[in-house]
């Protein structure tokens, strides 16, 4: 009997393990351009709280300006579908993007929980849309360079909290990022880190971290 | 007379499944069209997702070999690599520009695609995958770009079975050589 029970333990660490160890990519746009969560269904994946993979139909429900509440998800069309609010939710895959849940008090990093859409998801590493942030919106009568792109964005890096803007984007990026040598040298090159070029930058950091 | 019977079969036997094998294990990227009863938007042509490349090297030489071959193509290997465990596995993510050709009315659009590559190095063999296959589309008033997904698949023949000259020839054979020549380049 205690053998099966440790064969059991065995097995579910395993599991366990192979969930920790999966990692989401970023399979769409990777520019600084704002991102909404459309409300027409797509195929896409939620990932529940413990890991577990929902692949189906999704879509975005309810909304708080053009920001997402809640997700939902069915595996066909014609069947019932299920809501999933970000409390429930690790992330969810939606039409090429990431959409992460993380606590909405983000500088206490507790409490209820929100929908974030990320340009970046890394392991060490992610950059997420601020629903604050200012963006680039063309006025009658003038012309506009970098329409629709967000002037900062939010990163998040070993649970704390950093605020990256446009303005002074490398020396916040350098301060939070300085840790790793080899990324350090790379930033020297001023045609790669630039605030445009923010989701290579960011995944440059994640592949270099301790180098 | 019974063993040259039994023989004969054994050889083709081991003849069918070799056959098996290759059909199984493919050794090149191919679009093979496929056979819908009722084609909406023409018949589809699928690409096969895996190919096997079989050699007499270890895992970890496999793996410096796939990590040697990014490394030669890209001055920082890390901005591709997505994924990676030595000696498993090496998950590429690449854009390569104007893959996807186009021509309308004697006018050519070339368009990106994106793609995940995952080369998974194990002894005697690599496994590459394609999966997450995406074109670039501008639309709309201000050409707004968007990743659009194309499921390893291009649509290379009518609802009516004859092949689209915009697209046959063309798209499938510039994709299949680009994915082959990273298979060649690993042999």
């Amino acid at each position: 009997m205690k053998q099966y029970v440790f064969l059991l333990m065995f097995l579910i660490s395993v599991n366990l393990s192979a969930q920790e160890a999966k990692s989401y990519y970023n399979v769409g746009n990777t520019s600084t351009q704002v991102k909404y969560v459309g409300a027409g269904y797509l195929p896409g994946t939620i990932v529940l709280k413990d890991g577990t993979e929902l692949k189906g139909q999704v879509r975005g429900s309810s909304y708080s300006g053009n920001n997402v509440r809640s997700f939902k998800f069915r595996t066909k069309k014609g069947e019932k579908a299920q809501v999933f609010k970000a409390d429930a939710c690790k992330l969810v895959l939606y039409d090429g993007l990431i959409i992460i849940s993380l606590p909405k008090k983000l500088k206490k990093m507790e409490g209820k929980r929100s929908f974030y859409v990320a340009l970046y998801y890394g392991k060490y590493l992610t950059v997420f849309q601020d629903p604050d942030a200012n963006v680039v919106e063309r006025s009658p009568g003038s012309i506009s360079f970098n329409d629709g792109q967000m002037l900062s964005y939010l990163m998040l890096k070993d649970k704390e909290l950093h605020k990256i803007s446009k303005l002074r984007f490398r020396k916040r990026m350098l301060e939070a990022c300085n840790d790793s040598k080899k990324f350090v040298e790379r930033a020297k090159d001023k045609k790669w880190f630039t605030y445009d070029n923010v989701y290579k930058v960011a995944h440059f950091y994640n592949q270099t971290r301790g180098q | 007379m019974k063993t040259i019977q039994v023989s004969k079969i054994l050889i083709l036997f081991i003849c069918f499944q070799i056959h098996a094998q290759e059909s199984e294990n493919p050794t090149v990227f191919k679009y093979e069209k496929t056979d819908e009863k009722k084609p909406l938007a023409g018949y589809k042509s699928v690409l096969n997702s895996s190919v096997f490349i079989n050699n007499e090297s270890s895992a970890a030489s496999n793996y410096s070999l796939v990590y040697n071959y990014i490394k030669s193509k890209y001055d920082y290997p890390e901005d591709v690599i997505i994924s990676s465990s030595e000696p498993e596995s090496i998950v590429i993510q690449e854009t390569i520009t104007d893959l996807l050709t186009i021509v309308s009315f004697g006018v050519t659009h070339n368009n990106d695609i994106m793609y995940n590559m995952s080369f998974e190095t194990s002894d005697n063999v690599i496994k590459c995958s394609v999966s997450n296959m995406r074109s670039l589309i501008k639309s709309g008033y201000e050409m707004e770009e968007k990743w659009t997904d194309m499921g390893n698949a291009l649509f290379l023949h009518k609802r009516n079975g004859k092949p689209k000259k915009s697209m046959i020839g063309i798209t499938d054979i510039k994709i299949e050589n680009h994915l082959n020549k990273i298979v060649t380049a690993l042999k």
